[in-house]
C-alpha cells in the first residue's frame, strides 16, 4: 500500500510539472485526490476549464480518463487536446523540403557493428532504441561541408512523414544553432517554434522529450558550447537536459568529438537540480564513396534530363578533376557544386586550391552574367563583389550571427557603396539582389523575417578568413576583438593560415614569429572573453605552425618559435617537427599529437590536459615538463583511443616519449595503492560515456565488485567526489553516482599538484592512509 | 568600446501590470510585446549613444522574472525570447545585442531559479533588483565595458552608486523621469552619474 501510495505520489509531481506547460498563463492546476491510486487535476487550456482522472497503477503505468475517453499517459499528452503532435508532424513535413538527397552513410563509432550505413537509417534506428538509465544524447559528427545537415534535415523531414501515416510513434525537431547569435538553446529552440506556428513551448517540448515522443535535433551542438558567452550558453543546454531528467534523446551535431568530451567533461559541474543523466555515442558521417557520387550524379542528370551520352561526358569530366582534388571526395558541397560548375564550363579544373577555383568561377559568373544593370553592363568588378562578401562575413562575425537583418544588410551595402565610391542607385539594386547573389541565401525558408545568409559555411569561412588574415597581417588594433566573438572553427582558422602564407606572411625573415606574436598577445589581457580569445588564437597558431612546416623549403619542421598564452583547443600537429622552441602559459586540450616531434623544445607553465600521445612516432623533447602537469593521456590501441589518467602509467608514456622528467619530479604518491590509481582510473573511463553511472550497469559490474571497490566508493562519497543518487528508472530504483569533479580535477590530487581543490587532496590522502594500514 | 545596459524590463515595460495594455485591461498580444520591446531597445540604443558617443558595440540586458520555481522558463520569457533574437542586429550604426538575464554576469553557468513565483496567489518576481544591481557593481569594476542602468526604480539607487563608484568609466542612469525628480538625484550627479531620459513606462 505504501509503495502504491508513494507511486501515486511521484507521479502526481510528474502530472502537474507536465501539465504546466500546456496551461494557460496566469492559472493554476487543482489536484483533488480521490483514492491512493487516483486523483483528480483541473486546469484551463486555451481558455477552456479541461479536467481529468489520472489512476496510477505500478503494472500498467498511468491511465487517463478524461470525459467519455480512457487513455493512457502518453497518448493523452500527444494527443489533439494537448500537444497535438499530429499536428506538430505535419507542419515540419510541409516546411522541410529537402532536395536532391543522396543516401550519406555513417558509422557508430560506439556500437558493435561499425560497418558503414545509410546515415538516416542509421540514426532512425539509433533513435528507436530505448533509453534504459539516462537520457542518450546521440552526437553526429563530420566536417564542414561532410553533409550533417542535409542527413539531419532529411532525418527529421522522414520521421514526421513516418509519424503523419503512422508508422512511428516519434517525431524530430530540427533547432538551427548554427552560428545564432549568443547561441543559447532556449532561444534557438523558441524561434524554431515560433517558426513552425505550433502551440507547442520550450517547456513542453522537454516534456514530449521526456515520454519519448520528440527528439529534438541540435544542428551545431559545437556552437552552443564554445561561444564567448560560455557558460552562458552551456547553462542554457544543461537547463534544457535537466527538464528530460535522464530520460528521452537528443540528437546533435558537431564538427568534432572534442565537443562531445568538453561538453562530458563540463556536465558534472553546472547544474541547478543536482546534474544531467546523460549517456553519448557518436556517430561519424562518412565520405561519400564512388557509389555515393554516381547515385548523385545519375539523380542530378535525371532531374535535367540528361541524355545517356551526357551524363557520361560530365561523370568523365568529373572524374578527371577529382584525380587532382582528394578534397572533391570528402566533401559533397564540392563535389555538388563542381558538377554544377563543369556542366556550364568543361573546363573547370579545380586549381590548386578547389575552393578557391570554385569561388573564382563563380565570381566570374556573378559579375560577368547577373549582376547587370539596365545596360547589361557588370554592376560590380570581381574585387568588389569579393570586398562585398568579406564585409559581410565581417559584419556576421562582429554580430556573432550566421544571418543577418534587412538593416544590417543595408547599412552593409551602404557602407561599402560610399567606400568604394559608386552611384547611389548600384546601392538599392544590390540590397535588393543580395538574397539572390551567389554565395548568399535567404536564412530560413519559414522564417517569416528571414534575413540573408551565405549559402554554405564553408563560403563563410572562405571570405571571412580573407578578413581575419588582414586583421592579423596588418597588426590591426581589433585583432583581440575579433578573437573574441566565438569558437573558431578548424576550417575557418586552417583558412586564416593558407591566406596568411599565399600573402607571403609566413616566409620572409621572422614572419611567422611576429604572426604567433601578435596572436599571442591578444590573449594576455585579463577580461570577461579572455578563454575565447586565447583558444581562437590558439586554434590559428596551430594551424600557423603546420602552414609553416608544410612550406618546401621547411621540411615539415619549425626552429625556434615561441608560443605563449593560448589554448590549444583540439586540433593537432600531425608530421610536424618543432625544434628548439618555447612554450610558456600554453594549455594543451585534447590535441593530437601522435605524429609531433618536440625536439630541444622548453615548456614553462604549460598544462597538458589529456593529449593524443603515439609511443613510437610522438617525441616530447621538452625541458621543463613535469608528470604532474599532463592530465592524462590518450593512447591509440588498435583502432580505439584509450584514455589514462594514471600517473605511473602517464609518466612512463612521458619518459618512452622521450620527456626528460626530473628524477624528483612529482610521482604518483608512492603512498596510494596502485591498485587504487587503476581502479580510479577505470571509474573515470566509465564517466567518459555517462554521469551519472549506474552501480546495476552490466557493462561495469567488474568494476562495482572490484575487492577494492567498497572502500573507494565510501572515500569517493565522504569527500564529496562523487554524490549517491537513487532514481526509479524501469523497473527496480536504481542507484546512481555522479561525478562532481571533473577526471582532471580528481587525478591532480594524486599528482602532486599544489592547486587542487582540498576536498580532492584529503580523498586521497584518506586512501593513501588505507595503504599504509595495510 | 562596448555599452552593457541593464534593463529593469517589468519597470520599463510595465509587465506590472500582469500583461494587460496599460489601463484598458486588454491583454498584451504578441505584437504588443515586440512593440514596447523594439521600441525601448530603440530607445536605450539612441540615449546610450549620445551619452556615450564612443559606443560601437551595445549589449542589452533584459532582467525580470523569467525563470519559474521549477527552472521553467516563464511564459514572458518564451515570447521575449523570440523577440529578442529578432532584435540583434544594427542600430543607429551600433551593433546590438539583446538578451534575457538568466544568470549573473560573475557567475553565468548559474542560472537562478525562482526568479518568478508562478505558484504562489500573487505572481511576483523575486532577485531581479538583486542581480541587476550586482551585475552593474562587477561589470562596472571590470572596466571592459560602458555600464547604463535602464530603470525608474529608486531600489537600484545604491547599486548605481556603487557601480559608480567601482568603475573608472562612470555610469549612465536612463529612466523616464527627468534629471532631478529623483530624491537623490543631485547626489547622483555629484558623483558623475550620467542621467539620461529615456523611454515613458507603459503603465504610466
Amino acid at each position: 500500500m505504501l509503495d502504491a501510495q508513494m507511486l501515486s505520489q511521484e507521479w502526481r509531481k510528474r502530472i502537474e510539472f507536465d501539465l504546466a506547460s500546456f496551461m494557460d498563463p496566469g492559472t493554476t492546476l487543482d489536484v483533488s485526490v480521490e483514492s491512493v491510486r487516483s486523483f483528480r487535476v483541473a486546469w484551463k487550456m486555451r481558455g477552456e476549464g479541461r479536467d481529468a482522472v489520472f489512476s496510477v497503477s505500478p503494472s500498467r503505468g498511468v491511465s487517463v480518463n478524461s470525459g467519455a475517453r480512457n487513455q493512457d499517459y502518453r497518448e493523452f499528452i500527444v494527443g489533439s487536446d494537448m500537444a497535438n503532435v499530429l499536428e506538430v508532424a505535419t507542419r515540419i513535413s510541409q516546411a522541410s523540403t529537402p532536395g536532391l538527397f543522396v543516401a550519406t552513410r555513417a558509422r557508430d563509432e560506439d556500437g558493435e557493428d561499425a560497418s558503414p550505413h545509410p546515415a538516416v537509417d542509421l540514426l532512425t534506428a539509433l533513435l528507436d532504441r530505448d533509453t534504459e538509465d539516462a537520457t542518450r544524447v546521440l552526437m553526429l559528427t563530420g566536417d564542414a561541408g561532410a553533409g550533417k545537415t542535409r542527413v539531419l534535415r532529411k532525418l527529421v523531414h522522414c520521421q514526421a512523414d513516418r509519424y503523419v501515416h503512422g508508422r512511428t510513434k516519434k517525431i524530430l525537431l530540427y533547432v538551427n544553432a548554427q552560428g545564432r547569435a549568443l547561441a543559447r538553446l532556449d532561444e534557438a529552440l523558441a524561434t524554431e517554434l515560433q517558426n513552425l506556428r505550433v502551440g507547442l513551448t520550450y517547456h513542453s517540448v522537454a516534456v514530449l522529450a521526456r515520454l519519448g515522443v520528440l527528439v529534438p535535433v541540435i544542428d551545431g551542438f559545437d556552437e552552443l558550447l564554445g561561444v564567448s558567452g560560455y557558460d552562458d550558453a552551456f547553462g542554457s543546454l544543461a537547463g534544457f537536459l535537466e527538464q528530460l531528467d535522464g530520460e528521452g534523446h537528443l540528437l546533435v551535431s558537431a564538427r568534432s568529438v572534442y565537443y562531445e568530451t568538453e561538453f562530458l567533461a563540463r556536465s558534472g559541474n553546472v547544474s541547478n537540480r543536482g546534474g544531467l543523466n546523460c549517456v553519448y555515442s557518436a556517430v561519424r558521417v562518412l565520405d561519400w564513396s564512388d557509389d555515393d557520387r554516381a547515385e548523385y550524379l545519375e539523380k542530378w542528370g535525371a532531374q535535367r534530363e540528361l541524355s545517356d551520352a551526357e551524363s557520361g561526358k560530365l561523370a568523365q569530366r568529373v572524374g578527371v578533376v577529382a584525380g587532382r582534388h582528394a578534397v572533391l571526395l570528402s566533401k559533397p558541397l564540392f563535389f555538388a557544386r563542381t558538377v554544377d560548375l563543369l556542366r556550364e564550363n568543361p573546363e573547370f579544373s579545380g586549381g590548386n586550391d578547389l575552393l578557391q577555383a570554385l569561388v573564382d568561377e563563380y565570381l566570374t559568373r556573378e559579375t560577368e552574367e547577373k549582376l547587370l544593370g539596365r545596360w547589361s553592363e557588370s554592376l560590380l568588378t570581381e574585387k568588389q563583389y569579393e570586398r562585398l562578401m568579406r564585409e559581410l562575413a565581417q559584419e556576421m562575425w562582429n554580430q556573432e550571427t550566421r544571418e543577418l537583418d534587412y538593416r544590417s544588410v543595408q547599412e552593409v551595402a551602404e557602407y561599402f557603396v560610399v567606400n568604394e565610391d559608386m552611384p547611389e542607385g548600384t546601392q538599392q539594386v544590390i540590397v535588393e539582389r543580395m538574397p539572390a547573389l551567389a554565395f548568399l541565401s535567404r536564412a530560413g525558408d519559414a522564417a517569416p523575417r528571414a534575413g540573408i545568409a551565405f549559402e554554405h559555411e564553408l563560403f563563410f569561412f572562405y571570405f571571412l578568413a580573407k578578413s581575419m588574415a588582414s586583421e592579423i597581417g596588418s597588426a590591426g588594433k581589433d585583432l583581440r576583438m575579433v578573437l573574441s566573438r566565438s569558437a573558431m572553427p578548424e576550417d575557418l582558422a586552417v583558412r586564416v593560415a593558407g591566406e596568411l602564407r599565399e600573402a607571403g606572411e609566413l616566409g620572409s625573415g621572422g614572419g611567422l614569429q611576429v604572426l604567433l606574436d601578435r596572436l599571442c598577445e591578444a590573449g594576455t589581457s585579463e577580461w570577461r572573453r579572455r578563454t575565447q580569445v586565447r583558444e581562437n588564437a590558439g586554434l590559428v597558431t596551430l594551424a600557423l605552425l603546420r602552414a609553416y612546416a608544410n612550406l618546401p623549403e621547411n621540411g615539415k619542421a619549425v626552429d625556434g618559435c615561441v608560443v605563449r598564452s593560448v589554448v590549444w583547443p583540439g586540433s593537432h600537429l600531425r608530421d610536424v617537427t618543432l625544434r628548439r622552441c618555447a612554450f610558456d602559459d600554453v594549455t594543451v586540450r585534447r590535441t593530437d599529437l601522435t605524429a609531433t616531434k618536440f625536439l630541444r623544445c622548453e615548456i614553462r607553465d604549460t598544462v597538458f590536459l589529456e593529449p593524443r600521445i603515439a609511443r613510437e612516432s610522438t617525441r616530447l623533447e621538452l625541458r621543463g615538463i613535469e608528470a604532474a602537469h599532463v592530465l592524462g593521456i590518450r593512447v591509440p590501441d588498435n583502432d580505439s583511443v584509450r584514455v589514462t589518467h594514471d600517473p605511473e602509467a602517464i609518466a612512463r608514456t612521458l619518459r618512452e616519449c622521450g620527456a626528460p622528467l626530473r628524477p624528483d619530479s612529482p610521482e604518483p604518491d608512492s603512498h596510494v595503492s596502485q591498485d587504487y590509481v587503476v581502479l580510479m582510473d577505470e571509474l573515470l573511463c566509465a564517466y567518459r560515456r555517462a554521469n551519472p553511472v549506474c552501480k546495476g550497469d552490466p557493462n561495469l559490474r567488474w568494476l562495482f565488485e572490484d575487492r577494492d571497490w567498497g572502500t573507494m566508493e565510501r572515500l569517493l562519497v565522504e569527500h564529496g567526489l562523487v554524490t549517491k543518487e537513487h532514481r526509479v528508472t524501469k523497473g527496480q530504483p536504481k542507484e546512481f553516482l555522479r561525478r562532481r569533479f571533473r577526471p582532471e580535477q580528481i587525478m591532480a590530487g594524486l599528482s602532486g599538484r599544489t592547486d587542487v581543490d582540498p576536498r580532492v587532496r584529503s580523498f586521497w590522502r584518506a586512501l593513501a592512509s588505507r595503504a599504509d594500514e595495510g | 568600446m562596448q555599452g552593457l545596459a541593464l534593463v529593469d524590463y517589468d519597470n520599463m515595460c510595465g509587465a506590472r501590470d500582469k500583461g494587460r495594455r496599460g489601463r484598458t485591461g486588454e491583454r498584451w498580444t504578441p505584437a504588443d510585446f515586440e512593440r514596447r520591446t523594439t521600441d525601448l531597445v530603440d530607445a536605450i540604443t539612441r540615449v546610450f549613444s549620445a551619452a556615450c558617443p564612443e559606443l560601437r558595440e551595445l549589449d542589452v540586458r533584459l532582467y525580470g522574472g523569467w525563470i519559474d520555481e521549477h527552472g521553467i522558463p516563464s511564459p514572458a520569457a518564451f515570447r521575449l525570447l523570440q523577440v529578442v533574437s529578432a532584435l540583434r542586429g544594427r542600430r543607429g550604426g551600433l551593433i546590438v545585442r539583446p538578451s534575457l538575464a538568466f544568470a549573473m554576469c560573475e557567475l553565468p553557468g548559474v542560472i537562478l531559479r525562482g526568479t518568478v513565483r508562478m505558484r504562489s496567489k500573487n505572481k511576483r518576481q523575486k532577485m531581479v533588483d538583486g542581480m541587476l544591481g550586482c551585475d552593474a557593481a562587477f561589470m562596472a569594476a571590470s572596466g571592459e565595458v560602458r555600464v547604463g542602468i535602464v530603470t525608474d526604480d529608486d531600489a537600484l539607487v545604491p547599486a548605481a552608486l556603487s557601480a559608480q563608484a567601482a568603475g573608472p568609466q562612470g555610469l549612465v542612469w536612463m529612466r523616464p523621469r527627468p534629471v532631478g525628480r529623483g530624491l537623490n538625484d543631485r547626489r547622483l550627479l555629484d558623483l558623475g552619474v550620467q542621467i539620461r531620459h529615456c523611454g515613458d513606462r507603459a503603465d504610466a
